[in-house]
């Protein structure tokens, strides 16, 4: 099972509901990803939910560090395009 | 005190530590479960409650610069402009979860303006204070306590200074230094939280000069300290939060912050409490950026609040079938207009701050002033527009009691609806919460916290740079004299 960090941005002022998404999408990933936070180990792979464009937790990411980031910044995406970012191996 | 993380460990610290408090000419046994304090408590409790919360853990928690651990945002020392710019986003995101004061940014504000300032006050006076202060610091980090700025003196006769007062209390002081500490006398007014708060940091309230030594005094000070006393101000419809019905309009989370009168008859403080004594050559410096600090906020938490303003004007318009009329539409544009107009002042300033000689970050006072001065204007206008759409009504509904009577309620009911499929009590709550968030205390909450608008417009004379301008004007019209 694929191990993915999720972090959501503050929501000053969301365009739309980040929590209805992600539930959509944690749902549609149920036993194919296994959800951490980015305080904890063993992921290389995050998803960024953002309430806007301007997708402000993205700067505080050390820029040298290997990780793959998906972000998400409205509810258009179709969840399981999602989770195929996700889940690929060897693609940024 | 223990470490507070939950809204429950918030209520039960209340529920501990034994303050006095006055409402309405009665003590207060219980200050966690008084009806006239508990939205409050709701408020600030939010703030402990968001932070817990993952997605909104980027703007409610922050990393200690001293420690490295995850502290509430409301403890931290800016680090950046991004961390200018996220306390006014949290500001925001605060003010549409509760559409009122939640207090802590005063507090907030002050933590910020001492840090900068003891480093100040001790590069030229060779005091120890900074160390004092990063100690304290270090502790609210860790602990969460919920701490009162408390800036505003009584002042009684403003033409005159503190020392040349009748009564040299109007203006909080040292009365006595001791080789273990200083006994202060006086009062601070209309601090905002302090009877849900657990400690009042006491600063100058104005600049200060040779012969005002005891008025120049910082200190943190637990409100359960023999000898302080807090009174209760009075706000408008207060006696609503008691009846707790939806005759209160925000019933979870009541108007503006809660305002009180602490007093202090000679509480003593011990030196590591003490930040500031007699230094008055840095009170003017305090006061001008605990000011800039705290007026910056404003179109955060103002924004956020007329964001409800806004939804609750285009409830209330839907609810009796005008929201498609071009003239309404027109008034909630111009009601979004205001309010972004305000946030995006606080964003400027925020984006456009400094680092300080402590390594604090600190906004731009004159737009952070310009801000504050929009809101003592624009919450206004927003009010007055959201009263022109919302109808008479605001202002003539009945009781909900009236609403809930087995006689006369099928009157209310019939003859105040609305449109089809919205019940009436629906239309009464939304209202109702207009008319809470847009008049009485919470409209002059706008004109005068953090500074009235004549303090503001002085910092313009300071701050304006007229000379500059006035120059560059005598060189595009090639005034050679």
């Amino acid at each position: 099972m694929k191990t993915v960090a999720l972090k959501y941005c503050g929501g000053c002022d969301c365009t739309y509901d980040r929590l209805a998404y992600a539930k959509r999408l944690l749902g549609a990933a149920e036993g194919r990803i296994r959800w951490v936070t980015l305080d904890d180990e063993g992921f290389d792979t995050i998803l960024m939910i953002h309430g806007c464009p301007a997708a402000c937790p993205e700067e505080k990411l050390d820029p040298c560090h290997p990780w793959r980031l998906v972000s998400v910044t409205d509810d258009s995406a179709v969840p399981e395009e999602i989770i195929t970012k996700l889940t690929a191996r060897g693609e940024k | 005190m223990k470490k507070i993380v939950t809204k429950e460990d918030y209520v039960q610290s209340l529920k501990d530590q034994k303050v006095v408090i006055y409402y309405n000419g009665r003590p207060v046994e219980d200050r966690s479960a008084h009806p006239g304090f508990v939205p409050h408590i709701n408020s600030a409790a939010k703030t402990y409650e968001l932070a817990l919360m993952p997605e909104y853990e980027d703007l409610m928690t922050a990393r200690s610069h001293l420690t490295g651990k995850k502290i509430s945002r409301f403890t931290h020392i800016h680090q950046s402009v991004g961390d200018l710019i996220k306390k006014v986003q949290m500001l925001r995101l605060i003010s549409h979860e509760t559409a009122s004061c939640y207090q802590r940014c005063v507090g907030f504000d002050a933590l910020n303006a001492l840090y900068m300032t003891t480093y100040e006050i001790d590069e030229k006076h060779k005091t120890t204070y900074f160390q004092r202060f990063e100690a304290y610091l270090e502790k609210i980090q860790e602990e969460n306590f919920m701490l009162v700025g408390g800036m505003t003196d009584p002042k009684g006769d403003r033409s005159k200074r503190p020392s040349e007062q009748a009564d040299p209390d109007l203006f909080t002081r040292i009365v006595e230094k001791r080789t273990d500490g200083v006994v202060i006398r006086g009062a601070k007014a209309h601090q905002t939280g302090a009877v849900n708060s657990h400690e009042i940091m006491i600063l100058p309230t104005q600049a200060m000069a040779a012969g005002d030594e005891a008025y120049a005094v910082v200190a943190a000070i637990p409100l359960d300290a023999p000898g302080i006393t807090l009174i209760f101000g009075r706000q408008t419809n207060e006696e609503r939060k008691v009846e707790a019905s939806i005759d209160a309009g925000n019933v979870d989370f009541g108007m503006v912050g809660g305002e009180a009168l602490v007093i202090f008859e000679d509480v003593f403080v011990p030196w590591e409490r003490v930040f500031m004594c007699g230094e008055v050559d840095f009170c003017g410096t305090l006061v001008e950026r605990f000011a800039t600090l705290h007026r910056q906020n404003y179109g955060g938490c103002k924004g956020g609040i007329a964001d409800i303003i806004v939804g609750a004007a285009a409830l209330a318009a839907r609810y009796q079938g005008t929201l498609n009329a071009s003239h309404i539409k027109d008034k909630l544009v111009e009601m979004t207009h205001l309010a972004e107009t305000v946030y995006s002042g606080s964003v400027a300033c925020s984006a456009l701050g400094s680092k300080t000689r402590s390594g604090a970050y600190y906004p731009d006072p004159l737009l952070a002033n310009c801000t504050k001065h929009n809101i003592t204007r624009h919450i206004y206008e927003i009010s007055r527009l959201a009263h022109d759409v919302a109808g008479g009504i605001l202002a003539t509904l009945p009781f909900s009691r009236d609403l809930k009577h087995p006689e006369i309620g099928r009157h209310v009911e019939k003859y105040l609806k609305g449109i089809q499929g919205v019940s009436t009590e629906t239309r009464m709550k939304v209202l109702r919460l207009l008319e809470n968030m847009t008049g009485g205390t919470a409209l002059v909450e706008s004109m005068h916290g953090a500074g009235s608008p004549q303090s503001q417009r002085v910092m313009y004379q300071r701050l304006g740079k007229l000379p500059e301008k006035m120059r560059m004007a005598g060189k595009l019209a090639k005034i050679n004299e």
